[in-house]
């Protein structure tokens, strides 16, 4: 489903972010990528997702190489993927339903369909009572699982996400991660970036270790 | 409904609630943009003002051509369509020998008397011929004077070439002036408009990266700020043109009767104020393309 052949990133003069990466991520894999802060952990999910192109090497996602296509048609891609936020990035402005409305908008949902699609979602999550709350008024355990709800709702086939436990206590996050397995059991590709060990072993699930760019285990 | 009918009411919704939430910034676009326009419109309507002045000027640019004196009443009719067929005259009079001695007397005024005695057919007839003074340089208006002085029946021309030659210059001087005066004018309208506008865009950066993760395409991101820029250059082109009224109405009465002219409208009302908010509509939609275009591409 995913495959990374000599991946490698750079920004401007400095070391490398990412250092000869190859890597197989298989459909329906729950994956964790770990290693210390500035291991490379989110320029990888980053560049998997396309907000940054690697300098070297080739991405491909569900047959089709990320290195390729035009700058236009990045968007469609997107649309099949769901990304997953550590600081949540929710429109402070708008309800917890334009918020999660916002990812089918923008694939041309109909009005009845989002509103189903989106209280369907809201309702899996537990946030069907926060519905017209604005999210600087929601707890950061709800906050994080609007984003989730933001990133499910358009129903994609890959998972990205990016240390969605940082922000939240133990207990929140086990659910958090929770949530993920149970996205995972219904057929979707899980990929999560995370420094804390605990979780990732608890969940024993194929982990990948970064170091300083580089792909130790 | 129609998906692009439902997608148009999405655009405008959210671009009408962009305008609510940033109302500040839209109202300073729109003043923005109201002042910059103003004062282009009020520099088109003078500048067309002193063209139409110099065009006036330009009519003195003539030439004259004396008829042969074996020349027959039916000669000189056709003398006459022939020399209005030539490219550069703008129109013909004819002056007979007995028209031309009354012009003569009436111009020595008190000393006709020098002219009793001699034979009344002594002047010959002519034709004053008055140029394109405003459109031709100097070198044009000589070879439609050679065309003229070789007709049949031309005798002898006359014309003032220092005339057409320095009515030429300022001519061209004035023209240049309006066109550079207009464009720069026009492009800190843009200018300002552009970097107005790339303010708002700033504010908004957030939601508009939120928008490319989800997967919004460039189009679906630019189209509420299209929309936005839209409505705030119609805005402030409806403000603009009511401003250049304003101005106008105050000045007429404080200033003096010969330069007043100036401030004639050169349009009728309505047409300077539709003119004025489609241009608006118009900078504020390219305005609004330009920042939103170069914030997408950085």
């Amino acid at each position: 489903m995913i495959n990374l052949f000599h991946v490698s990133k750079a920004f401007g003069n400095d070391s490398l972010a990412l250092k000869d990466i190859t890597l197989k991520i298989k459909k329906g894999e729950f994956l964790f990528v770990t290693g210390p802060s500035g291991a490379g952990k989110s320029t990888l999910l980053k560049v998997m997702f396309g907000a940054e192109n690697p300098t070297d090497g080739q991405i491909i996602i569900d047959g089709r190489n990320y290195s390729r296509i035009p700058r236009q048609e990045i968007p469609h891609l997107r649309r099949s993927m769901g990304f997953v936020f550590q600081d949540f990035k929710l429109l402070p402005a708008k309800t917890v339903f334009d918020n999660v409305a916002i990812s089918l908008v923008v694939m041309g949902v109909g009005k009845r369909e989002i509103k189903n699609r989106v209280l369907r979602i809201l309702s899996y999550l537990k946030l069907q009572h926060r519905i017209n709350f604005k999210p600087l008024s929601l707890s950061g355990g709800e906050q994080q699982r609007v984003a989730i709800a933001r990133a499910l709702v358009k129903e994609p086939t890959i998972i990205l996400a990016d240390e969605p436990t940082g922000n939240l206590d133990r207990k929140l996050s086990l659910e958090t991660i929770e949530l993920f397995r149970d996205v995972n059991n219904r057929g979707t590709t899980v990929v999560i970036a995370s420094h804390d060990m605990e979780i990732v072993r608890k969940f024993g699930s194929r982990v990948i270790r970064l170091d300083s760019g580089r792909l130790v285990s | 409904m129609s998906m692009s009918a439902k997608s148009l009411r999405f655009f405008l919704s959210d671009a009408i609630a962009a305008i609510r939430g940033n109302l500040a910034t839209s109202i300073l676009t729109a003043l923005t943009l109201a002042f910059s326009l103003a004062i282009c419109t009020f520099f088109f309507i003078v500048f067309i003002n002193m063209g139409t002045l110099f065009g006036t000027w330009g009519d003195n640019t003539y030439a004259v051509a004396y008829i042969k004196d074996s020349a027959h009443a039916r000669d000189i009719k056709g003398l006459q369509k022939q020399l209005m067929r030539i490219k550069g005259v703008k129109g013909v009079s004819y002056v007979s020998k007995a028209e031309a001695m009354a012009e003569l007397k009436k111009g020595l005024k008190g000393h006709s008397g020098i002219l009793e005695g001699m034979d009344k057919g002594i002047l010959p007839a002519s034709f004053e011929i008055r140029l394109r003074g405003e459109t031709m340089d100097p070198e044009q208006i000589l070879k439609v004077v050679k065309r003229i002085k070789s007709l049949p029946w031309v005798d002898e021309m006359q014309y003032s070439q220092e005339w057409a030659r320095k009515f030429y210059g300022i001519f061209k001087f004035f023209e240049l002036t309006a066109v550079v005066i207009g464009a720069v004018l026009g492009a800190a309208a843009v200018f300002v408009i552009t970097n107005t506008i790339r303010l708002t865009v700033y504010a908004r950066r957030e939601e508009i990266e939120v928008l490319r993760l989800v997967g919004a395409s460039d189009t679906f991101i630019s189209l509420p700020f299209l929309i936005e820029g839209l409505i705030e250059g119609a805005v402030g082109g409806v403000f603009a043109s009511v401003l250049v009224f304003a101005v106008i109405l105050l000045l007429r009465y404080n200033v003096p009767d010969y330069l007043a002219f100036v401030l004639d409208m050169p349009l009728s009302v309505p047409v300077i104020f539709a003119l004025t908010t489609v241009l608006g509509t118009l900078i504020g939609a390219l305005g609004s393309i330009i920042s939103t275009g170069r914030f997408l591409k950085a």
